[in-house]
């Protein structure tokens, strides 16, 4: 469904992803590892258009979203959530997720989504009149990525959504996770712990200054000695 | 002889978190030390500790035997200890050369003498052709190299060097590499924390790994890279690698 292909991006003469191609199939979840550094938040970037390609193209669902403004890509059914949050924090969590519908407008659908995101994420609907300036770093994750659900993607796009987490906000935020693989949703996330990435995805994508330099089930991934060469040279 | 600097038992706790715990270790006068670690792991604090920035909670930092205690971090400066940072602050206002200058001029050399300092120090890091540039104009592997060349002008005898790496692309690594070797002295220690591993292999002398706070193995970069704690605190415990050659047959 998510295809990169020969995706190139330079920033100020650095070239921060060299000839990136890889495949996110429908349904599936891919994680992104790789030492700090290594344009990992970058890559996911360039799919949603926050960052510009220098060369080759981004295509999702088979359609070609190189050329589309971020707002346009994301109508066509993909959510990111960007890394540290950034929810608006003198407004409630209530309308900070209806702020998540914008991109498909169609209003009288709110309420409905609302509702289902609520059952997703209990924490929203418990705290729907809540400041969300006013919640933990882990229930503001939370409420971001619900924010995210709000525009009902078939991709999720999440940058490190388990960073600076408790072991029990991280629990609860893999158990959301689970739930919408179970539901088909695809999702593509970066992590920068092995071990819980590995646990949660299908697919692993390493990144090493630039490049991908292996991919493949993480299964396979977790048992690969160029792994350890990626991290530790 | 005796060591430039020698960190005995840092601890630096942050209300209930301990962000080093314990810290030893010792750099000898010509030696490049490395510290890697995961993020987290307590590095940038380890430096901030030993630049003075901040104050360790115990243990003693001692640079050229003399301890720091409570000094100020332009005293330690004074002292000979020079650091670069993640986030790089040049002046934007001025060139490539005046920023490097500016060091110079601080303690008292005329122009003309920091001017020569500062030729001297572009050289070394190859920005010789930016030199006259507004540092503006230059690129992030360029700028990582101007912070080193600033920090050298004031001529340190302890560098320590934060993520000089971090940002710079493959194309561009060579030449700041060869900036830090050339930033080498008989007199002088480097402490580096590096994610870059094929920069520690290549100029790194011995590695400290530093795993929650805490020194976990040190020793020379091919034995402390394959340390079985070393590659589980980046990989984890369920990263099981397979023996080389083992399954590459039917690949």
């Amino acid at each position: 469904m998510l295809e990169l292909d020969d995706v190139v991006v330079e920033i100020a003469g650095a070239r921060i992803l060299d000839r990136i191609s890889l495949t996110l199939a429908e349904g599936t979840t891919g994680v992104i590892i790789g030492p700090n550094g290594a344009g990992k938040s970058t890559l996911v970037n360039s799919i949603t258009g926050l960052v510009p390609l220098t060369g080759g193209a981004v295509r999702f669902e088979g359609r070609d979203l190189t050329r589309l403004p971020t707002q346009q890509r994301i109508a066509h059914g993909i959510a990111h959530v960007l890394e540290r949050r950034r929810l608006f924090g003198s407004m409630t969590v209530e309308e900070n997720l209806r702020l998540g519908a914008w991109a498909n407008r169609r209003s009288r659908d709110v309420a409905r989504r609302l509702e289902t995101v609520y059952e997703l994420v209990p924490l929203a609907r418990q705290r729907r009149l809540q400041k969300a300036g006013s919640m933990s770093g882990g229930q503001q994750q939370m409420i971001a990525i619900a924010r995210g659900l709000m525009a009902e993607p078939r991709l999720l796009i999440l940058d490190e959504p388990l960073l600076g987490l408790s072991p029990s906000a991280t629990d609860d935020l893999v158990a959301i996770i689970r739930t919408l693989q179970r539901r088909g949703v695809s999702i593509l996330f970066i992590e920068q712990n092995v071990d819980l990435a590995f646990g949660i995805a299908d697919v692993g994508f390493v990144i090493e200054t630039g490049r991908l330099a292996l991919s493949g089930p993480t299964a396979t991934l977790r048992e690969d000695p160029e792994l350890q060469r990626v991290y530790l040279g | 002889m005796s060591a430039i600097l020698e960190v005995q038992g840092l601890t630096k706790r942050f209300g209930g978190l301990t962000a080093c715990a314990d810290i030893s270790l010792a750099v000898a006068p010509g030696e490049l030390v490395a510290i890697i670690g995961p993020n987290g792991a307590g590095k940038t604090t380890l430096f901030s500790c030993i630049a003075a920035e901040q104050h360790a909670t115990s243990g003693r930092v001692l640079f050229d035997g003399t301890p720091l205690r409570r000094r100020s971090q332009a005293a330690v400066a004074r002292m000979g200890i020079g650091r670069t940072y993640q986030i790089m602050r040049p002046f934007l206002s001025l060139t490539t050369a005046e920023n490097v200058m500016v060091g110079p001029l601080e303690r008292g050399r005329s122009l003309r003498e920091a001017r020569a300092v500062a030729d001297a120090v572009l050289e070394d890091v190859r920005l010789t052709p930016s030199a006259d540039l507004p540092a503006t104009a230059l690129s992030t592997g360029q700028r990582k190299r101007l912070e080193l060349a600033r920090v050298l002008a004031r001529e340190p005898r302890l560098l320590l060097l934060d993520e000089i790496t971090g940002g710079v692309d493959r194309k561009n690594l060579p030449d700041v590499l060869h900036a830090v070797r050339r930033a080498r002295r008989p007199d002088r220690g480097i402490v580096m924390i590096e994610h870059n591993m094929r920069a520690v292999r290549a100029l790194a002398d011995r590695v400290v790994a530093i795993v929650d706070g805490r020194v976990v193995v040190e020793g020379p970069p091919e034995v402390v890279l394959e340390d079985t704690a070393v590659v589980r605190a980046y990989l984890g415990s369920s990263y099981r690698p397979r023996e080389s050659g083992e399954g590459d047959a039917g690949a």
